[in-house]
């Protein structure tokens, strides 16, 4: 059929005037990006980020010991990883290992790897524990300009009610302490705050100073490869801090997007944030993205942006099964990821893995190991209609085989992106 | 790393074991914090004299022949402890 011809939701299509003429609203005054310095791949200093109305603020120690973390990890993933994989591959020239249980062995006899490793790891639990501790002791501040942000606002849906699911609650992911579902009371958006330092620092800038690379890598790469395929109605599943969602809701101003958590902190923040960014056309609602809410249905476009490893095999499939459901005929479903693990090399499947194992990623290891396409076509989705391609951050791109680079695996903006058309006789990739 | 703030005593899963010898594995958490706290002080001490240099507001010798009031000598006390706890805090962990 005709992506012209597409469904769109009647309750939405009547708002479009009324819509684009509210998103064009300018941001406001407290927002603005400072400018990146020319690096090449050497980490952005903290103070690069983009700042707005509920930025965490950081004096200049704090950043400092930030962007030393970066350095480090900057120079064991430049300097200290190729010499190990020399190594490696050395000893793998002698004996092939068997299977990736097999490399992490030698990895494990590697006279640098352990500490290698105890450093990575020890580096992020600081750095996360240092973001949250100075959001926490900024909570009454943020909290007030979370209330000046948002007042007024319809924007921000919670539900009080609401059970996130166990896979969030106990997981701690990727060292956060409290993990994503930190709630301190009403206004609290402290782990929003955290969670956006974390997120420049981690990378670090590399996804760009609002750190949404993959929300701007999602929008080019869909305006590119389906140029006329409007979306109107867009479901955000597992929205977070909402860092990518507002790229795509400046990507596609004419549509409304619904976006969708499990952590009250963190919508409070998105939404706080998107408002002092300017960005009018998102929903935040706190929900379960396995079990989208029926009023969500018809919905064109329906995405996850790097969240499905913070799940589980079974969620995943109650995630992709929701979508089929909510999508109109004709809709559209993305999930970004890094890429599976499939035939890589052994030295490079280990150290992707390296997450999966100490880095509180509980679903890591099993995701890059599935079939993505597969579990659509289990979900509903008709498999000629299932499709996979590569993406990468704009324009912030950190191709690895540019010389001098090495990726950092796991933390570089290459991805995987997995879709499925909900028609049966629509446009496939 | 104990916080005043409950949520953060949560415990999450249980913290891998990386080198053999859990006291190395101490010594190198210190060696990071220990780098991590240079770095800082590299950072403002060259942002310091460069703010000096601009304003041409450093006398030779000036650092060396200056005495903290009693309120500044009290709060450089109160920083160096804060300052040794952040280096050492992996000790008060298991």
């Amino acid at each position: 059929m005709s992506l012209v011809a597409m469904s769109v939701s009647p309750r939405l299509a009547s708002q479009d005037a009324a819509q684009a003429e509210h998103n064009a609203a300018p941001a406001g005054p407290a927002a603005h990006s400072p400018q990146q310095l020319p690096l090449g791949t050497l980490p952005q200093p903290w103070r690069t980020i983009g700042r707005h109305a509920v930025s965490l603020q950081l004096d200049s120690d704090e950043q400092a010991r930030l962007d030393f973390i970066s350095h480090l990890n900057h120079f064991m993933a430049q300097s200290v990883v190729p010499a190990m994989r020399s190594r490696f591959e050395a000893g793998a020239a002698d004996a092939p290992p068997v299977d990736r249980d097999q490399a992490w062995s030698r990895l494990q006899q590697d006279a640098v790897f352990p500490l290698w490793s105890q450093l990575r790891r020890r580096s992020m639990e600081v750095r996360q524990r240092r973001n949250i501790d100075s959001a926490l002791r900024q909570r009454e501040a943020l909290a007030e300009s979370c209330r000046a942000a948002l007042r007024g606002s319809d924007r921000l849906e919670l539900d009080p009610s609401f059970e996130a699911p166990d896979y969030l609650r106990d997981t701690h992911a990727h060292l956060l302490p409290g993990g994503y579902l930190t709630d301190l009371g009403p206004d609290d958006i402290s782990v929003g705050a955290a969670y956006e330092a974390s997120s420049y620092s981690v990378v670090p800038g590399r996804s760009g100073p609002n750190s949404d690379g993959a929300g701007r890598a999602l929008a080019n790469w869909l305006k590119t490869r389906f140029p006329s395929f409007h979306p109107k109605c867009i479901l955000d599943l597992g929205c977070g801090a909402g860092l990518n969602t507002c790229a795509v809701a400046q990507a596609f101003p004419d549509a409304e997007i619904i976006a969708i958590d499990a952590g009250a902190g963190l919508l409070r923040y998105a939404a706080a944030r998107a408002a002092s960014l300017g960005v009018r056309n998102v929903r935040w609602v706190q929900a379960d993205i396995e079990r989208i809410p029926e009023r969500f249905a018809q919905a064109d476009l329906a995405y996850t942006a790097i969240v499905l490893h913070e799940t589980s095999h079974q969620a995943l499939r109650n995630v992709f099964r929701s979508c089929r459901e909510r999508l109109a005929s004709g809709g559209l479903t993305l999930h970004i990821e890094q890429p599976p693990y499939g035939d890589r090399p052994w030295f490079e499947q280990c150290m992707r893995d390296w997450d999966g194992r100490f880095n509180n990623e509980r679903f890591w290891s099993r995701l890059y190991e599935l079939d993505l396409r597969g579990e659509l076509a289990e979900a509903g989705f008709e498999a000629p209609r299932t499709f996979s391609d590569s993406i990468s951050a704009v324009p912030w791109n950190t191709d690895p085989r540019a010389p001098g680079r090495m990726e950092d695996y796991g933390r570089t903006g290459n991805w995987q992106v997995v879709g499925a058309w909900n028609v049966s006789q629509g446009v496939s990739a | 790393m104990n916080s005043e703030m409950p949520i953060l005593n949560v415990e999450g899963p249980a913290r891998p074991r990386f080198l053999a010898d859990a006291s190395n594995e101490k010594l190198w958490d210190v060696v990071l914090a220990l780098s991590t706290e240079l770095a800082a002080t590299r950072s403002r001490l060259d942002a310091l004299e460069r703010v000096l240099a601009e304003r041409g507001a450093l006398p030779a010798g000036a650092v060396e022949s200056w005495q903290p009031t009693q309120d500044a000598g009290v709060a450089r006390v109160h920083d160096m402890q804060a300052y040794t706890q952040r280096v050492f805090e992996t000790l008060t962990r298991d």
